[in-house]
């Protein structure tokens, strides 16, 4: 009995242990205040922070020293690998009677199209004009939502009561925990020292 | 064949079927002290009193009750202060105790006023809610006002008046309202009145506030807030040219008559042919018809959007589109030509006798054609489309700067009005010039595609000559500050997407349905352009019109930087030259059509040459576009450089891309 009792030794130390720190939150009331308060944490060093805003602030992205995405180069060349697929495919099915393993064995077949050459570049344009659309259009998507990490279903951060104003009226800047250069009382302190309405810190 | 009889019989029957119907139909209607037939059963009949009644119940027997004596609705006792706002015969300055003050008061008091006076008084309270918006459209409609005549706007709760009115008497004014406004009595609860007059006079005080009215707390440093834009120089310093220019519009002047007087003297001593001296002038007098066209565009669609962004940039637009109301001068020779029947190697429908003598088999076509290419219609078309153009080019320019000149929006809403017409006409006419301009130079040939493809054209050349202008313009010192890197990069989108992209898209179109469906007098039209060194010609215009500049312009750095994007506007400009070359100059040899093979025809023209390189073609492009730009300066000067009273000034000051 006294066995079926005592909990396990790794349950009690998961229940029993603080809750984990997200970070700190520090809440702004005006965008000129997040923007100062952006480049000031640019400044010092942080990595893992955000600011969270009900609308785009103009200019914020340089504030916080946000560096280009290089989405648009991978989708560049996603569209150029689009354009040469269309035209692989088409050439292969078109225009050769070579046999190769994809997925079956798959043969060619040359096909004699209104007494055109059977390699007419012309007529494979709009196919790959399309592919090229396809696939950058695709990437950026796809590329898009795992760039940030989405989807993501849950966020500490909307745990939090005073988070909600993010969407209304408030200015947020978040510090994450697993920053580098965190300490929680000193970054507390260092947050104090942008002049916010309120600082709290956000549990995992 | 069934028996006759089944016939009626099912036609009686069917009569029969009906007769229930019938039935339930006339008692439905007819008279009768008995119910009515009522198939859906709904409320109709319930257990109740109808009002004027007997009700056996009471003593008088009337179904309707007539009050008690002395009776008050409940919550509509209280105080005088509480109920009229009234404090010993004056209007109450303070909240009465039953409604103290309070911020959930005041929050209440800012819902209820957004829900029942915004629509009228605006969220802000002066008076301009979406009623009065409407109202005003209503009245400012051209034909005099809509419905009725009169309009009362609601007042300004910020006027003076109202302003210094005290809290029971706004109170008064919702409850029972004030001459044109009703009173809100029926529809608001007490309360829920004194919330919204104690809101009334925070939002008026809102906005007569000074600085020491601001808590310290709350305030912040001036200089916080400029971070957005730098000032901006609106002066007339910064938007009017004044002095400059002065000397380049002589300049360029001189350098377009020279240069013209130096083609004409390379034709008289027998350098170049008159025809094809004439071909190269109309070569080069569209493609600054397509400059002037394509700004034409641009000024049309951003009213027919109602953009925003461009308000800076539109006055440059709109002066290139003035200038159509004197390119008609470059038709004169060919209306002088026409009209002497001297013009069948240029248009060579025109001559049908000549045309018949030469090429029997493309006259034969020609003839079907003649009801709309022969010389009178021809040149009717043409004053129509000059017409149109010069109207709406000048009218454009001339709108904007009486737009300039007061704060009222009432010509810019028309300028949005007159978009419209002006969009459709544009596409009508821009189509059939070049369809009688460009296409009937080979007059067999056909291709619906062409009006657009020409459009492209357009877009090309008007939209890196604005770029250019713009860039030239701030280069001198003025415009700095008010065309930002923002507008560049969205010019720049433009120019690639219908300039460039769009371009591509349409010739491409074109062309592949011509060489798929592989007719012999279609395809004549594109093998001219494959022989000889016209292959490496047409070549060249796809790479330089297309891919090449699309993968130096696709990032947004190069739009956003002013030399790459001149760079790039210049490169198009010249290929917007090439393109109209490679569109007007070659002649399709009559004997293609009975060539056995592509490769034989090849062979026998393997030596026809472009021309390309003959001087005369240049010093006319380089005359004409100085001529050109001498007028786009001398109106540039005449203006300021901006609308500063346009109502989308501001949004396009603060433009910024994402
Ligand atoms: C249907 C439109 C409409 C609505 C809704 C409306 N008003 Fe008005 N209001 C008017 C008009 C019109 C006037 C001006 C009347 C006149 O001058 O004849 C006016 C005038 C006023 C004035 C100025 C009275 C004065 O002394 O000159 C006040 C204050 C005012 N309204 C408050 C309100 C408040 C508070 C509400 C919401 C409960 C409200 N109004 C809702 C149309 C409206």
């Amino acid at each position: 009995m006294s066995a079926t009792t005592k909990p396990s030794s790794a349950k009690a130390s998961q229940a029993d242990s603080p809750p984990r720190s997200y970070g700190l939150i520090a809440e702004f009331e005006t965008p000129a205040q997040i923007m100062k308060a952006a480049e000031r944490v640019r400044d010092s060093g942080y990595k893992w922070w955000d600011c969270c805003t009900p609308f785009p602030v103009h200019g914020l992205d340089k504030a916080m020293g946000i560096r280009q995405t290089i989405l648009p180069i991978i989708v560049f060349f996603m569209g150029m690998a689009g354009t040469c697929a269309a035209f692989v495919l088409q050439s292969f099915t078109n225009a050769s009677d070579w046999t190769v393993w994809a997925g079956v064995w798959v043969t060619g077949y040359p096909f004699l199209i209104s007494g055109k050459p059977f390699m007419s570049l012309p007529a494979f344009i709009p196919v790959m004009f399309e592919l090229t659309i396809l696939f950058a259009a695709l990437s950026t998507f796809g590329l898009m939502f795992a760039f940030n990490g989405l989807p993501q279903l849950y966020h500490p951060l909307f745990r939090n009561k005073r988070f909600r104003r993010a969407t209304d009226d408030r200015f947020f800047i978040v510090i994450e925990a697993r920053d580098p250069h965190y300490f929680k009382a000193r970054t507390w302190e260092f947050l104090e020292s942008l002049d916010p309405i309120a600082i709290e810190e956000v549990e995992d | 064949m069934p028996p006759r009889i089944l016939f009626f019989a099912v036609a009686l029957l069917s009569l029969f079927a009906m007769v229930p119907f019938a039935v339930i139909a006339w008692v439905r209607s007819a008279p009768s002290p008995g119910r009515p037939i009522h198939i859906i059963q709904d409320m109709d009949f319930q257990p109740r009193f109808n009002t004027q009644t007997l009700n056996p119940l009471f003593q008088d027997e009337r179904a309707m009750r007539p009050q008690l004596a002395g009776v008050v609705a409940l919550g509509e006792v209280g105080t005088p202060h509480f109920t009229d706002g009234v404090v010993d015969g004056n209007w109450a300055q303070a909240l009465p105790s039953e409604a103290p003050m309070s911020m959930d008061l005041l929050e209440r008091g800012q819902l209820r006023f957004n829900i029942y006076c915004s629509a009228c008084h605006g969220y802000s309270g002066y008076g301009d809610g979406i009623v009065n918006q409407r109202a005003m459209d209503a009245m400012s409609n051209a034909d005099g006002p809509i419905y009725g005549t009169a309009w009362v706007q609601a007042k300004s709760v910020h006027d003076p008046t109202v302003r210094d009115q005290s809290l029971g008497q706004i109170y008064n004014t919702i409850t029972h309202g004030i001459r044109n406004m009703a009173g809100y009595a029926a529809q608001i609860p007490t309360e829920d009145r004194w919330a919204i007059a104690a809101y009334v006079k925070a939002l008026q005080k809102s906005q007569d506030a000074r600085l020491q009215d601001v808590p310290t707390a709350r305030t912040c440093e001036p200089e916080q807030m400029s971070h957005a834009s730098p000032t901006i120089d609106l002066t007339d310093r910064n938007i009017e040219l004044g002095s400059k220019g002065a000397t380049a519009r002589i300049a360029c002047l001189f350098i377009g008559v020279i240069c013209l007087a130096a083609a004409f003297l390379l034709v008289f001593i027998g350098q170049m042919e008159w025809t094809a001296f004439w071909k190269a002038w109309l070569q080069n007098w569209f493609f600054i018809l397509e400059i002037s066209l394509g700004a034409l565009f641009f000024v049309f669609v951003q009213h027919l959007t109602k953009a925003g962004w461009s308000t800076a940039i539109r006055r440059p637009a709109e002066v290139l589109a003035s200038n159509l109301n004197w390119l008609w001068i470059g038709f004169l020779p060919f209306l002088i030509l026409l009209l002497m029947g001297k013009a069948g190697h240029i248009f060579p429908w025109s001559d049908m006798e000549m045309l018949a003598a030469e090429a029997p088999a493309e006259a034969h076509l020609v003839e079907g054609k003649r009801a709309y290419l022969n010389t009178p219609f021809f040149l009717i078309r043409a004053l129509i489309y000059f017409v149109v153009w010069a109207f709406f080019g000048t009218w454009f320019l001339r709108a904007s700067l009486k737009q300039g000149r007061t704060d009222d929006s009432a010509p810019t809403r028309l300028m949005q009005k007159m978009a419209c017409p002006a969009a459709i006409l544009f596409g009508l006419t821009i189509t059939f010039a070049t369809f009688d301009w460009v296409m009937s130079l080979s007059p067999a040939w056909f291709s619906t595609m062409f009006g657009v493809y020409a459009f492209t054209g357009a877009a090309t050349c008007g939209f890196s000559v604005l770029i250019i202008t713009c860039i030239l313009l701030q280069r001198n010192g003025v415009m700095v500050n008010v065309i930002t890197r923002e507008h560049y990069q969205d010019m720049g989108k433009l120019m690639f997407g219908f300039g460039m992209v769009f371009w591509a898209y349409i010739g491409f179109s074109q062309y592949m349905l011509i060489w798929y469906a592989n007719i012999p007098e279609e395809t004549g039209w594109f093998l001219a352009r494959q022989l000889g060194d016209w292959g490496w010609f047409s070549a060249w215009l796809l790479f330089g019109h297309f891919c090449i500049p699309f993968v130096f312009l696709i990032s947004k750095h190069p739009k956003r930087d002013w030399k790459t994007l001149l760079f790039a506007a210049c490169w198009l400009l010249f290929f917007g030259w090439y393109d109209m070359y490679w569109l007007v100059i070659p002649v399709i040899p009559h004997d293609l059509g009975t060539f056995e093979t592509y490769d034989a025809a090849v062979q026998a023209y393997a030596s026809e040459t472009t021309g390309i390189g003959h001087p005369v073609n240049w010093l006319l492009m380089v005359g004409m576009l100085a001529i050109f730009a001498s007028f786009t300066i001398a109106r540039l000067r005449a203006h300021p450089l901006l609308c500063r009273k346009d109502p989308w000034l501001k949004t396009s000051l603060d433009f910024e891309n994402f």
